[in-house]
């Protein structure tokens, strides 16, 4: 039979005759409370008996305690003896109480007397009988003289036995009794021999940390991605995508822009040059002039001609209008758009925007206020409220506001309904149209509790480990 | 967007309203004007006009809008009478082809006043003028100019180029020329570009320089508390833009008089200004419905109180509403009147299924289920570092703010190999993937970049991915020898999938290696990634 290495070290010291269960605890240097499964084990198995019973028995007393670590008096009046005799003042000053303790102690053993306020020993006498108390002490034994000076006293105690069984005799003479493997990672052929049976899992100490298994994750911002497009998406909404350069005929002049407005500034827009744009549309061009010169008085197709990296998404709902025409319908796009900006802490030059049309012939501005509604319930985003806007292609217009856990009301739902001059310029008729445009990076930091849009936009592995699980994704629904 | 500042004490004195010290109640006071007030420190507020409401660009305007939506005063009407300065731009630059001008007479103007007018003067023409280029703005005390000015039949300014000359520019103490005043005064050192050396744009009376435009004035005939008579010029080089802006300035001067008359100046050649067109729209009920999604009773009245005039069902616009083109302009007035947060709001259920391509997003799981990390990188990069990596030409800004950032990425492997760099220091060891857009002279295009760096990596660590995604997605492979950048010459391939050319992978030359400061080996690769899911037959 294999025994686990506890139950093995327990049998070991009972096999030559029964022992006390605290005697064995201390001699393996485990507490009493560890034997007991193994001992109760053990019993099952039939190979010891455990005996409870009570024993009177000697303990040593508080006094007898103290002594055993301290010099007792007659020890102590030993040191300082420089022959056989010291006064008694003397005696005092050096032992305090403990003096009358001596003298007492000598006087009854017949080994010293009082002459002329002095002790007088009789020093090997003495020596002797301090001896055998010390021997005493040390050992534990109930000597007569421990007794007489209270060092011990009379205890009842409840004793565990542990006697070996006639099996255990016989099994351990004929060397059936071994100690078994210990076990601190499983292996198929462990598994599979079946050696598990007999062998013992070490214990894990779980006061020791383990070590980190480090995630792999969809990249933060991805993540928030995935889940904005599954909410679009329940709401009706087709996913679209577009170029990232293109004419500021697109960009800016169909949005109604004007060519001398600031914002199509070079401090404001990249402009690109090595890039072969695809044949402009010059139906959108002659329209685009029309409503231009009706607006402003002014347009001029080679600044419509020169091509940028977008500075919104709308670029990408214009041209679906332009290539789809009329219907029920509703699309987005969410993905990147370009400024000229020096990246720090709030700006980037390089940034997202989600943006969506939701076309048709009923559609109205309560339904664009309503749409923000409930994407911002869908998004758990709150509460909205709403300001009236200005954007050159939209009429009328709105910027929405959502709370930030932070910093307060926060801008984050600019929209509007499309002017008719636009609509006319991509060629839609009979319809209208709900435009927005959301600022997705501000919700995706709020989202993920960044303050800094470069720990947003990362390749930073640290970072991207430890930014927090949007809360989207952990809600339940 | 303009950012304005005004003194609520001249904003009250101008319309007769009390107005709120409490921030909260002056945001949702200027929001109905689709202003944002952006401080207020005790008697002074900020705020940032939207772009088309030019009119909101200085106090008058604003005094005067509030005003109107309290009922204190009706929609003024400005009318320009007769008189008789004459405007000559006969011999204009050719640059700068067009002045116009008007006359505002009876003004009793203070500091703060006169603030407003420069502060309305500098904003129009930042906002409608480009930054001067097109619509630049002038003012002058007509009777410094000549205190008989008034007495004369025709009294003559002239708008022209001359080749040299002199003037004592504002604020300065002494006569500069033409060519001083654009090297030494701050305004000649901002706008100097806009003038033709030798064809200096200047207005004059009788010989006395009045102007260098659109740069400086000179300081003789400047605007002063005491000046009562002004003439206003706009010079530019688009007359519509020219015309709404003079519109809009004269309407705001007129604001500073308690009685004012506005007077207009013969343009010769081109007739008379200014404008003060009251245009005419027309709306129904009906028409506001129709955008607004619900009725909205008694609109005329909301029209009203955005100083809109109803008259007979048309409605007549003021010249100084320049923002206003078409009925949906109107409706957005009469909901904010109405209050944005009355209006209705309401789901419209949708007709038609959602959808979206998932693909991306699936792949991306797929190298996740490889052990690899996700990064994002920026599309625009170093200009330098493409043409160095790669050999060729990326697609480039034309005016970039930083130089990492200068170009165009037409691939992923710039992006993978910064990703390496930004991570060495912590990790020994990077494996990591992007799916992400790049961009070369033709179009944007998505690619799918894997990077593997750390000691002893070799080209055994992506070809062992290349073959997962081979076994997950069932394509035809083939791989050929690769020679090109920024590889180590035969330990890199192109990666041929279902026939057509997908990628590219390899093991980073360590010249590339070494120039951007990267320690350890790196081994990466580029794909196509809707080349994985290609059909295999056929």
């Amino acid at each position: 039979m294999k025994l686990p290495e506890l139950h093995f070290e327990i049998v070991k010291r009972v096999i030559e005759g029964s022992r006390e269960v605290d005697k064995i605890a201390k001699e393996i240097g485990k507490k009493k409370e560890d034997l007991m499964r193994p001992l109760a084990e053990l019993e099952k198995e039939g190979l010891v008996r455990v005996v409870r019973e009570t024993v009177e028995a000697y303990e040593l007393s508080q006094l007898g305690k103290r002594y055993l670590k301290e010099k007792l008096p007659e020890e102590k009046l030993l040191d300082i003896l420089s022959d056989s005799e010291i006064d008694l003042d003397k005696l005092k000053e050096e032992l305090g109480k403990e003096s009358g303790v001596l003298i007492g102690l000598v006087k009854r053993l017949g080994l010293g007397r009082i002459e002329n306020k002095k002790l007088v020993v009789n020093v090997e006498g003495l020596k002797e009988y301090a001896r055998r108390v010390r021997e005493c002490l040390e050992r534990g034994e109930p000597c007569e003289e421990l007794k007489k000076r209270g060092f011990i006293r009379k205890e009842k105690l409840a004793k565990m036995i542990v006697e070996p069984t006639e099996k255990l005799i016989e099994m351990w003479k004929r060397g059936e009794i071994e100690k078994a493997k210990v076990i601190t990672a499983l292996t198929s052929e462990i598994i599979e021999s079946g050696a598990w049976k007999e062998a013992e899992f070490k214990e894990f100490d779980l006061t020791v940390e383990f070590p980190v298994r480090r995630v792999k994750r969809r990249h933060p911002l991805m993540e928030v991605h995935e889940h904005v497009k599954e909410v679009l998406v329940s709401m009706g909404f087709e996913e679209v995508k577009g170029e990232y350069i293109d004419y500021a005929l697109w960009n800016f002049d169909v949005l109604l822009v004007p060519q001398f407005h600031p914002a199509r500034s070079e401090t404001d827009v990249f402009y690109v040059s090595g890039a072969k744009g695809k044949p402009i549309e010059e139906d959108v061009m002659k329209r685009t002039e029309v409503e231009h010169k009706r607006m402003w008085g002014y347009w001029k197709a080679e600044i419509a001609r020169r091509l940028l990296l977008r500075t919104h998404t709308t670029v990408v709902t214009a041209r679906t209008l332009y290539s789809r025409g009329g219907g029920e319908y509703r699309v987005f796009s969410l993905d990147r758009v370009f400024r000229s900006e020096t990246l720090d802490p709030t700006h980037s030059m390089e940034f997202h925007q989600l943006e969506g049309i939701v076309v048709g012939k009923e559609v109205t501005f309560k339904h664009l206020l309503g749409f923000f509604e409930e994407f911002a319930k869908k998004m758990g985003l709150g509460e909205v409220f709403f300001k009236p806007a200005y954007f050159p292609f939209t009429e009328p217009s709105v910027e929405g506001f959502i709370k930030h856990p932070k910093v307060g009301w926060i801008e984050v739902f600019p929209g509007g309904m499309f002017r008719p001059e636009m609509l006319r310029i991509v060629g839609l008729e009979g319809y209208k149209v709900a435009a927005w445009g959301i600022g997705i990076d501000r919700i995706a930091m709020m989202l993920l509790d960044l303050d800094d849009i470069r720990e947003l936009y990362t390749n930073d592995l640290d970072v991207i480990r430890r930014t927090k699980v949007p809360e989207l994704v952990l809600r339940r629904r | 967007m303009p950012v304005i500042g005004v003194k609520l004490w001249d904003l009250e004195r101008l319309s007769g309203v009390r107005l709120p010290r409490d921030k909260d109640e002056l945001t949702k006071l200027l929001a109905i004007f689709k202003a944002e007030l952006e401080e207020l420190n005790e008697d002074e507020a900020v705020y940032e006009a939207a772009h088309d409401r030019a009119d909101l660009f200085s106090a008058e305007g604003l005094a005067r809008a509030i005003a109107i939506y309290y009922g204190k005063r009706d929609v003024p009407v400005y009318k320009a009478t007769k008189g008789n300065v004459v405007l000559d731009i006969t011999e204009a630059p050719k640059y700068r082809p067009y002045a116009f001008g008007a006359v505002v007479r009876n003004l009793e103007l203070d500091d703060e006043a006169i603030r407003q007018l420069f502060q309305l003067q500098e904003k129009l023409a930042i906002s409608y003028g480009n930054k001067r280029e097109i619509v630049s703005i002038g003012l002058y005390d007509l009777d410094a100019l000549d205190p008989h000015w008034y007495d004369k039949d025709r009294f003559i300014i002239k708008y022209k180029a001359v080749s040299e000359g002199k003037m004592r520019p504002l604020g300065y103490d002494e006569v500069m020329s033409f060519e001083e005043v654009l090297e030494r005064t701050q305004k000649g050192q901002e706008y100097g570009h806009l003038v033709v050396k030798g064809q200096y744009p200047i207005f004059e009376h009788e010989g006395k320089v009045m102007s260098l435009a659109p740069i400086l004035n000179a300081e003789d005939y400047k605007v002063t508390e005491s000046t009562r008579n002004v003439f206003v010029d706009v010079t530019g080089t688009i007359p519509e833009i020219m015309l709404r802006v003079l519109d809009v300035m004269v309407t705001s001067i007129a604001e500073r008089s308690p009685e004012p008359i506005i007077e207009k100046v013969e343009v010769l050649g081109f007739g008379e200004t200014p404008r003060l067109r009251y245009k005419e729209l027309e709306i129904e009920g009906n028409d506001i419905a129709e955008v607004a999604g619900f009725e909205v009773p008694d609109y005329e009245r909301h029209l009203k109180r955005m100083g809109l005039m109803v008259k007979d069902g048309k409605v007549i616009v003021p010249p100084f509403r320049i923002d206003i083109f078409d009925k949906v302009d109107l409706v957005e007035d009469v909901l904010a009147s109405y209050g944005y947060q009355n209006l209705p709001r309401e789901a419209l259920a949708p007709t038609h299924w959602g959808s979206r391509d998932p693909f991306y997003d699936y792949l991306a799981r797929v190298m996740i289920g490889m052990g690899l990390n996700e990064v994002f990188n920026f599309v625009l990069v170093d200009e330098e570092l493409v043409e160095d990596l790669l050999g060729t030409k990326p697609v480039k800004i034309l005016n970039p703010r930083m130089k990492s950032y200068s170009a165009a990425r037409p691939s992923l492997i710039p992006s993978l190999l910064l990703t390496v760099k930004q991570n060495q220091e912590k990790f020994s060891r990077i494996e990591a993937f992007e799916i992400g857009p790049v961009i070369d002279s033709e179009k944007t295009q998505w690619r799918l970049g894997t990077v593997i760096a750390g000691d002893k990596v070799t080209l055994t660590d992506v070809g062992a991915v290349l073959m997962g995604l081979k076994e997950l997605f069932r394509f035809e492979l083939e791989l050929k020898r690769y020679d090109g950048k920024p590889f180590i010459p035969g330990r890199a391939a192109k990666v041929i999938i279902n026939k057509r050319e997908a990628g590219v992978m390899g093991e980073v030359h360590p010249e590339y290696l070494v120039k951007m400061g990267i320690r350890y080996p790196v081994a990466l690769m580029e794909l196509d990634p809707d080349s994985l899911r290609a059909p295999l037959h056929g």
